[in-house]
């Protein structure tokens, strides 16, 4: 299996502030791996090494099968980037925000404006091309975003939080479009604040925290080997319950407390219940549900992933 | 082998290629949709402004007695005024809209994940606020020589001239812009830096008239090379050593300023 990315003992420093520790990956390609974790872990300063543009500290990193530090020009003409913002130019039509942005691919003009209506069917904004970027909508801007990272065809698509800010729709929406993306063998490199999101999406995934990386794998083994089955939430009137730290403690359950509510990991969460009941622990709110990457984060740092 | 192909294949980085500038230049190009009324009001209203109040009516005043300029104060002023807007133009859009691009909206960063590099992009940068001048200053040229103040061939070669003097403001503000995180400097910038130097230029006397300190500092401002390579040139009245000073001086403006502006760019947007 060929890859698209590998990095070895990668690290970025400011200064005497080190962002990202020595952390070591590989993005097999056709692939969608997704960087997971809060702000400040160090997925921004990673995502800017591989994009070329921020130089490595120390370690060694391969992009496409090339260096960045020597091939950076050669790396970007093969990258697709959706960055955080949607850094669009106001002064163009959606259009030309496309058919520019492919001259500086060197990509031709005839070529450039084929690419451009077509994936603007594939972002389904066709019915909007000759309008200014300013009216269209947080999710046609994304979009729009997502068809300017594609105008190269590019090999890996960079994308820094995508859907952060956006409805359901929207989301569902894009998903879907960059599913189709990896159905045509596009590698992703995915980061992003929604467990939801890299479970969607995600073949494989790591957990960066503090510029390391906590855990990797694919989601189902993250949960598999890090999590219960399933997860009890439990609401209580004073927020807290004093009895439930020592039946937790004498039955062997581990459990999370969080500000609005406490998690109880368990593999059956029926029985998990019953069993805190008949201790006498009860609670005004429960919920079982199956256990997600959320959960992984916390019981790997002890937080929430958004804080 | 597609264009993208034949950049991805490029075994070696090149910091400079003249597609990427080229490219770069293609893209501002369709912008100039929204900026053509700057170039226009620049090159054609504030000419014949500045030409109907000062050349004409202070010229009359001044031209009423026999003047020590050795021309015509309309002849006289008419080039300078030329220079100093290129050195307003180069520095006001070397301050807040370089920032945007940089900064507020983002257009550089979104750039320099493509195959343009910082250099194509400092270079582009300053070259298209100089391009853009240009555009301007063939109009002021057209008006100035609608006034009647073109008295050589060489006069043709005023447009390029004022360039450089825009260039050469442009590059080191640039340089400074591009390390600032915000625009609180900008106006002392514009009032203490830009508003001195038009004055105190020699556009509007000469700066011999000026005390021997502040006539010196005048000679160390490319300002002053711009007006006095425009006058030159307007009058026909060129000297090989002086003439050369007037370009090779501003130039080095642009250089240091250029490689300023990319090391900026690098700093800010490429750590």
């Amino acid at each position: 299996m060929t890859t698209a990315l590998s990095a070895v003992d990668l690290r970025k420093s400011f200064g005497d502030f080190e962002a990202v520790k020595g952390i070591s990956f590989e993005v097999p390609t056709g692939q969608t791996f997704s960087i997971l974790g809060p702000n400040g872990a160090g997925k921004s300063s990673t995502m800017k090494m591989v994009t070329t543009v921020s130089p490595v500290t120390s370690g060694s990193l391969t992009v496409l099968g090339m260096d960045p530090t020597t091939n950076g020009r050669a790396i970007r003409a093969r990258l697709g980037v959706v960055p955080q913002e949607d850094i669009l130019d106001s002064e163009m039509t959606v259009r030309e925000n496309l058919v520019m942005y492919s001259r500086y691919f060197g990509i031709s003009w005839a070529d450039a404006r084929t690419k451009a209506d077509e994936l603007l069917k594939f972002v389904q904004l066709a019915d909007r091309a000759g309008d200014k970027v300013e009216p269209l909508s947080g999710g046609m801007k994304r979009r729009l975003t997502i068809a300017r990272a594609l105008v190269n065809d590019p090999s890996l698509v960079l994308l820094d939080e995508p859907t952060t800010g956006l409805d359901p729709q929207a989301r569902h929406l894009l998903w879907d479009r960059l599913y189709q993306l990896k159905e045509q063998g596009v590698s992703l490199l995915l980061t992003t604040h929604y467990m939801d999101e890299a479970e969607q999406l995600a073949d494989r995934l790591i957990i960066m925290d503090n510029g390391t990386i906590s855990a990797e794998g694919s989601p189902t083994q993250l949960i598999a080997e890090h999590c219960s089955k399933e997860v009890v939430e439990l609401r209580f009137d004073n927020r807290t319950s004093p009895e439930l730290q020592s039946v937790a403690e004498q039955s062997g359950l581990r459990i999370e407390n969080l500000p609005d509510r406490t998690l109880v990991y368990a593999d059956d969460g029926d029985a998990a219940l019953s069993h805190l009941a008949e201790q006498g622990v009860h609670p005004t709110g429960t919920l079982i549900r199956r256990a997600t990457l959320e959960d992984v984060f916390l019981a790997l740092t002890g937080r929430s992933l958004n804080e | 082998m597609t264009a993208v192909e034949r950049i991805a294949a490029q075994s070696a980085e090149t910091s400079f290629s003249r597609s990427g500038l080229l490219h770069f230049f293609e893209y501002q190009f369709v912008r100039l949709r929204t900026g053509w009324r700057g170039i226009v009001v620049t090159g054609v209203f504030t000419p014949v402004l500045f030409l109907l109040v000062m050349g004409l009516g202070l010229g009359e005043l001044v031209d009423r007695d026999a003047n020590e300029l050795g021309t015509s104060y309309l002849n006289y002023i008419g080039p300078g005024l030329l220079a100093t807007t290129a050195m307003q133009w180069g520095s006001q859009q070397a301050l807040w809209p370089t920032m945007a691009e940089i900064r507020w909206e983002g257009g550089y960063k979104a750039a320099l994940v493509t195959p343009l590099t910082v250099a194509e992009l400092a270079a582009g940068h300053i070259g298209w606020i100089s391009a853009r001048f240009f555009m301007a200053g063939v109009l002021f040229s057209g008006v100035l020589a609608g006034f009647g103040i073109a008295q050589s061939w060489w006069f043709l070669l005023t447009p390029l001239a004022a360039t450089l003097t825009c260039a050469a403001f442009a590059a080191p503000i640039a340089a400074f812009t591009s390390l600032q995180g915000n625009d609180h400097l900008f106006p002392l910038i514009m009032r203490f830096v830009v508003i001195p130097l038009l004055l105190f230029s020699g556009a509007f006397f000469p700066i011999t008239n000026l005390p021997a300190v502040l006539e010196w500092i005048a000679r160390l401002t490319p300002s002053w090379h711009g007006v006095e390579l425009c006058r030159d040139l307007s009058s026909g009245d060129l000297a090989l050593g002086s003439t050369a000073l007037h370009i090779l001086y501003p130039l080095a403006f642009v250089l240091v300023g250029y490689i300023g502006t990319k090391a900026g760019i690098k700093k800010t947007l490429g750590t």
